[in-house]
């Protein structure tokens, strides 16, 4: 959108430069053979500022840029050269710290020039206003609210007006916590005749932000129709689409959420924008629906794929954040860790997409903190094959824990420090990327007292009945954490009986986990509880190290003994729905895994080495594939 | 080494002993810095050094004191009890907004941190002090703590962590094996240096009793310690030098995805740049910068871009090799210094100009660019310290589809026949002529056979970086991969799809130089590193040229890919980017966001004054302390002591202290002139209470007397000196020191 509003503008710019000689003493001045810059070397800066404007237009902004370049290099007085880089760095590099060079020395050339504002004359005041608009986005996208706040109020002061305006006030003002104010701002502009779907999306959110869902909802929908009327060219119902879906799983509707997501990223707007595949990312993962929330993902890559030439910088570090999240929920650990090491060594820029730095850092965090915490519980059940790897497992492990804790201590600080005294607790808040259903493993490291205050506090204002199951449980992880397992088993109990399934199948499974932990392996409520989590994620039960209760075929007293030290429970005084097989030949150990009533698909892993046997059988069992 | 009871002199030991703990609170603050860059603690470093500071100081206060350590741990635990419980009674607080329920729960985070490192600092200051092993023991963890740190780094893995090799490569514009080098031996010399200052012979050590002690021998033995430390310097310095030129070159070439720099052309033929046996490192060492200077959308390779340096094309009975210029002449072959221009091939179709600007970060022989340079141009370095070189590229850059190829057929009919032999020149092994017809069957055009061995080999190898086949050197270095165990990287690819198009008739060839990920450029911006080197197959294609028929592995054992360092590419970019001089000066003044915010500011000038102030203040209370003390109520023998010290305090700001081994009857007499006590009746009386009977201490109507006899002298100076003398905090420093006794 705001390319499109920058080439018109800057199509209707007059073209005012002074070409300057070559100075033919230069070494490097003279032209190679074959030089393709040749012809453009004898053109004025006006001509090649002219050549770019159309190139721009035919969607090469590459040659647009070098043809700017060597207009500023025969003129650097060029105003619209200055005018047309700073736009060029804003919408199609990110560059912003050039783009915040080239149009501040461009409104400086422009006062040099046509004297201190205002100014009388039609095209004159256009120009003005066009730099005053992208000084400020610029700033907005450096985080410099103040300042873009600053440039828009200045752009007022001389009764310019243009139909995106009341719309980016309104975020600017958002962006600086000013929410009535900014709400008013989009209410006014769009009585104005604002450019009614960017306004009405920020109305949206601004609405949603407040808590006026239902009011925000009304809105996303005019917007959505607004954006369609448009026609597929011009119109971008994406964002509207994300945004509503949005608001829809915060108020627990997550069909009509899903939908939106859906429709969004089937959109050629949407595809190339990362919200909408990681909501639904997200929404699916909630779900324990794996292999949707892995196709999300691909679909949104293969999009962005098409766009080689754009640095795809402020998507990665969500990209790897999702495919992590997959990875440990899927049990392969070791590329969730990767994963999430990466994700951490991404810088944003979030000015944009109106959430911060910190959030997506506790978000990384946590799921890097519970990756290791489950690598760990799985090394507990796998078998050493030398005293050495038993060593080097140990100091792993120990080095793991000691990671983990810090990373989850960290987290809580930056929760309780930089995001507004733990705004996330909020359920399913917009701006967060937290995984909800286990973040009580994060706020455990609270003290019980000041968790129950916070929970208390937020209870208080939300009215969402979702949402005391998702309060419950970071209440129940906590208690069980300091040590008051009664309390914690009776809301874990409760939460189990109470969650809404699919919506909360994330919840439900880390309930019936945490609860698992405290009850005996041998208890009818295990063994049930075990074999339901299983068939809902055959990852689970090992990454939180809990054990499988088999039936052992054919035990003889030759049965090795490791077998009852790994992630499964053999017992065959009653009778399970998993039996494990133990075979053996002259050479060759064998195991099979396979349920009574086949709801499962069998596998077998066989070796000469049983305990290198026995690792990998453990490893394939609980393993979820998604492909 | 030869242990001494005896005492050391007790300004000595005070010295070495404040010296030392200086030190140690320094060498524990910057450490808490730099680890604060790695690890992110999330409370104010200040604070925590300030911490740091109070345990070492604490530590090495009570090593001397007849305190038993278990007694100050207790007292120090019962302490750290205590605030906890005060924080509990926080928590227990009912609060009405979010922002007081979990205020004393962010502070707990910081005290418990800061707390923490006090009581390290304490404990090791206390072993430092107390135990004779403690500084071995000191500089084995610290020197594991390093060598786990660096560890990162073996095998030339120079990617890996710590981040800081790679910045401190890129700001002294050198090689991530020198600052690695560099780096080790400095490090060892300052464990040497702190060795040799942790056992000098006027270290004091502290007894249970909490007595100074010496550590070595009463005499320093200056001559055989700067011996051994010499050696150590020699020793440290020979090993690194040693290293570095044993490793320069392997780590350039195993460091570089095993394809190493290209020769010009003379000096390249017969030879290959290219290691078999593995690519050890991933290097991610800046190699260079590609600015495209125009839109290249039509990219048969999207998002890959290939920049070739130099081709292999003569098979030499063991491996490909370089043919040179009479053969592979699409090559520019040219060095950085020189001009290359060519006559555009017109029988090339389908390829559009392109121009690129390369600025180069690492030496490179031989100018590399864009397919099929016609013209390659010197051009004005725009920043000498950090580009080695820079030239522009004029080149044809293909546009086809890998569809449309299957149409042509292959080889160029220009070509003599010694020249199309040369290209067809195969491989004697018959396997790769019966694996390439197995995998090409049916196949007529040449450039589906070369799709189809390409996709054979990306969905059959596993990328590996070390795939240490166990050959004999004179034996064929791609068997093992193609008919092995298919574990290799790029250089097994580019020979083995290489031999296979010859054996089924096609002219091929291997091609060297750089492959990159153009969803990594910013603003047609490219950083290439060494882990980007790269070698490709390629077949000529009729009518098209030289074709790339690259394997992209399916199955990746070891991963050579890193990230782009985006920080890097946009300050490179502001480098070669327009120069300041577009901009006026102070454009920027008053813009926020710009500059990333310092990581540790200091305190500002509102936390400075106070600051001062507070210390003014003290200073001040000493003073008043010092002088007026006597005031105070106390006991006879401490009042005694207290108008002692008020007479020595205003000697001590008139610039006059007592000497080491001088008696304060000595002192007193030495200052005469210019001060002229009568008697010294204060000494006298201090003497007396110190030294003899109890009752023959003086009573408290004649010791008024005496303090103003003797003060009397003092009086006696000029009141401008006295005045002076008031505002000299020297007798504060002179009592912290112990020097006023």
């Amino acid at each position: 959108m705001i390319s499109r509003i920058s080439l018109l503008l800057l199509l209707c710019m007059p073209l005012i430069t002074v070409a300057q000689p070559i100075d033919p003493l230069d070494p490097f001045a003279s032209p190679a053979p074959f030089d393709l810059s040749e012809e453009d070397k004898n053109k004025s800066a006006e001509e090649l500022v002219s050549d770019a404007e159309f190139l721009l237009i035919e969607e090469r902004p590459l040659d647009a840029r070098s043809k700017l370049l060597l207009a500023l290099e025969k003129d650097p007085q060029s105003l619209e050269a200055h005018t047309m880089l700073a736009a060029y760095y804003l919408v199609h590099v990110g560059h912003y710290k050039l783009a915040l060079k080239h149009v501040k020395q461009a409104l400086h050339l422009f006062t040099q020039e046509k004297g201190k504002p205002p100014y009388s004359e039609m095209l004159t005041k256009q120009q003005h206003a066009h730099m005053l608009h992208l000084l400020s986005q610029t700033r907005l996208n450096l985080d410099n609210y103040e300042g873009a706040l600053a440039a828009l109020d200045e752009y007022a002061s001389y009764d310019y007006y243009q139909t995106w305006y009341p719309g980016s006030r309104a975020w600017i003002l958002m962006k600086l916590g000013k929410l009535d104010e900014a709400i008013g701002t989009a209410r006014l502009g769009l009585l104005a005749g604002a450019e009614p779907g960017r306004t009405l999306n920020i109305l949206g959110i601004l609405l949603s932000m407040s808590g006026q869902r239902q009011a925000s909802l009304q809105v996303f929908q005019k917007a959505i129709a607004h954006e369609y009327s448009l026609g597929e060219r011009l119109g971008q119902p994406a964002t509207p689409l994300n945004n509503s879906g949005e608001v829809y799983r915060e108020i627990f509707e997550e069909d009509k959420a899903e939908k939106s997501w859906l429709k969004a990223t089937s959109l050629p707007d949407g595809c190339e924008h990362v919200l909408p595949s990681l909501n639904l990312a997200i929404l699916m993962i909630e779900q324990t629906k794996y292999q949707a929330a892995s196709r999300a993902i691909d679909s949104f890559e293969s999009c962005v794929a098409q766009f080689p030439l754009r640095n795809g910088e402020e998507h990665r570090a969500l990209v790897h954040l999702a495919r992590g999240r997959i990875a440990l929920h899927t049990g392969f650990i070791d590329e969730a860790i990767e994963h999430f090491e990466s994700a951490r060594k991404r810088q944003q820029w979030f000015g944009k997409i109106g959430t911060s730095e910190g959030d997506l850092r506790v978000a990384v965090l946590t799921s890097l903190a519970q990756a290791l915490r489950r690598k760990n519980n799985q090394e507990g059940f796998l078998h050493s094959l030398s005293t050495y790897r038993s060593f080097i497992r140990l100091r792993n492990r120990l080095y793991r824990a000691v990671k983990a804790h810090w990373l989850f201590r960290r987290a809580t600080q930056i929760l309780s420090e930089d995001l507004n005294a733990i705004e996330d607790v909020y359920v399913r808040n917009t701006d967060s990327m937290l995984e909800y259903p286990t973040l009580g493993q994060t706020l455990a490291y609270l003290p019980t007292a000041t968790l129950e205050n916070r929970i208390a506090l937020e209870r208080k204002d939300d009215r969402r009945g979702n949402a005391s199951l998702y309060y419950d449980i970071y209440l129940a992880d906590s208690y069980l954490a300091h040590g008051q397992e009664s309390k914690a088993l009776k809301l874990y109990n409760a939460i189990i009986r109470q969650a809404r399934d699919p919506y909360d199948a994330a919840l439900k499974l880390h309930a019936s986990l945490q609860l698992m932990k405290n009850l005996s392996i041998q208890s009818k409520q295990y063994t049930t509880l075990a074999q339901s989590v299983f068939m809902q994620n055959r990852a689970a039960l090992f990454s939180y190290g809990l054990k499988l209760p088999v039936n052992l075929s054919k035990p003889s007293e030759t049965s090795p003994t490791e077998l009852s030290d790994t992630a499964f429970f053999v017992d065959n005084s009653s009778q399970h729905e998993f039996i494990v097989s133990l075979s053996k030949t002259t050479n060759e150990y064998s195991l099979l895994f396979s349920s009574r009533s086949s709801i499962v698909p069998s596998l077998t892993v066989k070796g000469e080495n049983f305990t290198d046997v026995l690792n990998k059988f453990t490893l394939e069992v609980f393993r979820q594939k998604i492909h | 080494m030869k242990h001494s009871s005896s005492s050391l002199s007790y300004h000595d030991a005070r010295r070495s002993f404040l010296a030392i703990i200086a030190l140690r609170a320094l060498f524990f603050t910057v450490l808490l810095f730099g680890l604060d860059r790695v690890v992110d603690f999330g409370s104010n470093p200040y604070l925590l050094s300030t911490a740091t500071f109070l345990g070492t100081l604490m530590g090495s206060w009570i090593a001397f004191q007849r305190v038993r350590l278990f007694a100050t741990l207790i007292l120090t635990g019962t302490l750290y009890l205590l605030v906890r419980g005060g924080f509990e009674i926080f928590f227990q607080l009912q609060s009405q907004t979010p922002q007081e329920v979990i205020f004393p729960f962010a502070q707990l985070l910081h005290f418990n941190l800061a707390f923490g490192l006090f009581v390290l600092a304490y404990l090791s200051a206390w072993i430092f002090w107390r135990s004779y092993h403690a500084v071995t023991l000191e500089i084995v963890c610290f020197a594991s703590f390093l060598l786990y740190l660096f560890s990162g780094h073996r095998h030339f893995r120079f990617s890996d962590a710590p981040k800081i090799i790679g910045e401190l490569a890129w700001l002294f514009g050198t090689t991530h094996l020198t600052i690695l080098i560099l780096l080790g031996a400095t490090l060892a010399l300052l464990l040497i240096a702190y060795l040799t200052i942790g056992t000098l012979p006027w270290k004091p050590r502290a007894d249970k009793y909490g007595k100074y002690l010496k550590s070595h021998t009463q005499y320093p033995r200056l001559l055989g310690g700067g011996a051994i430390v010499l050696t150590f310097l020699l020793l440290v310095g020979g090993i690194s030098r040693q290293i570095f030129f044993q490793y320069h070159q392997s780590a350039l070439s195993l460091g570089s995805n095993g394809v190493g720099l290209s020769e010009s052309s003379e000096e390249a033929i017969g030879k290959s740049p290219l290691g078999f046996h593995s690519a050890l490192g991933s290097n991610s060492q800046p190699a260079g910068l590609v600015r495209l200077d125009g839109d290249y959308q039509e990219n048969p390779f999207s998002p890959m871009l290939y920049l070739r340096e130099g081709a292999l094309s003569d098979f030499n009975g063991h491996e490909m090799v370089e043919a040179g210029k009479v053969y592979d002449d699409d090559i520019s072959h040219s060095s950085l210094n020189t001009t290359f221009t060519r006559t555009e091939d017109m029988d090339l179709l389908e390829r559009i100009p392109l121009v690129q600007s390369i600025y180069l970060l690492s030496e490179h022989k031989t100018a590399f660019g864009l397919d099929y340079p016609v013209s390659i141009s010197r051009l004005k370095n725009p920043a000498p310290a950090k580009f080695k070189a820079a030239y522009k590229v004029y080149s044809l850059a293909p546009t086809y589809s890998r569809e449309e190829l299957s149409i042509y057929g292959s080889g160029d009919p220009r070509w003599s026949n010694e020249k199309r032999n040369h290209y067809l020149k195969t491989h004697p092994d018959e396997r790769y002529e019966l694996l390439a017809r197995q995998i090409t069957q049916g196949m007529t055009s040449p450039a589906d056979q070369a799709f189809a061995l390409a996709d054979y080999l990306s969905q059959t190898s596993i990328y590996t970086l070390t795939p240490n086949h166990d050959i004999d050197p004179k034996e064929d270095p791609v068997a093992p991969f193609l008919f092995g165990d298919h574990r290799g990287y790029c250089v097994h690819f580019a020979h083995a799809t290489t031999y296979m198009l010859r054996a089924l008739g096609i002219p091929a060839r291997i091609a060297t130089g750089y492959m990159t990920d153009l969803s990594q450029a910013k603003d047609g911006h490219i950083l290439l590193r060494m882990s980007d080197r790269h070698a490709w197959a390629e077949a000529y294609i009729s009518e098209k040229g030289w074709v790339p028929f690259d394997t992209q592995p399916e199955q990746v054992e070891s991963h050579a890919d890193t990230e782009v360092d985006l920080k890097l590419l946009e300050e490179l970019m502001g480098l070669v980017g327009p120069g300041e001089e577009l901009f006026d000066e102070d454009l920027l003044e008053g813009e926020t966001g710009i500059e990333e915010p310092t990581p540790y500011e200091l305190p500002g000038k509102e936390l400075i004054l106070p600051i001062l102030f507070i210390l003014l203040v003290l200073l001040l209370c000493t003073k008043l302390y010092l002088r007026f003390g006597w005031l105070l109520p106390s006991a006879h023998r401490r009042n005694i002591i207290r108008r002692y010290r008020a007479l020595t305090s205003c000697l001590a700001d008139l610039g006059h202290y007592r000497s080491e081994g001088e008696t304060r009857e000595q002192f007193i007499h030495r200052l005469q002139p210019p001060i002229s006590f009568d008697n010294s009746l204060l000494i006298q009386a201090l003497n007396r209470t110190n030294y003899q009977q109890k009752l023959n201490s003086p009573s408290s109507k004649e010791l008024e007397q005496w303090y103003t006899s003797d003060m009397q002298a003092i009086h006696a100076l000029p009141i401008w000196k006295r005045a002076i003398a008031f505002l000299n905090p020297a007798s504060c420093f002179a009592f912290l020191s112990g020097r006023l006794s």
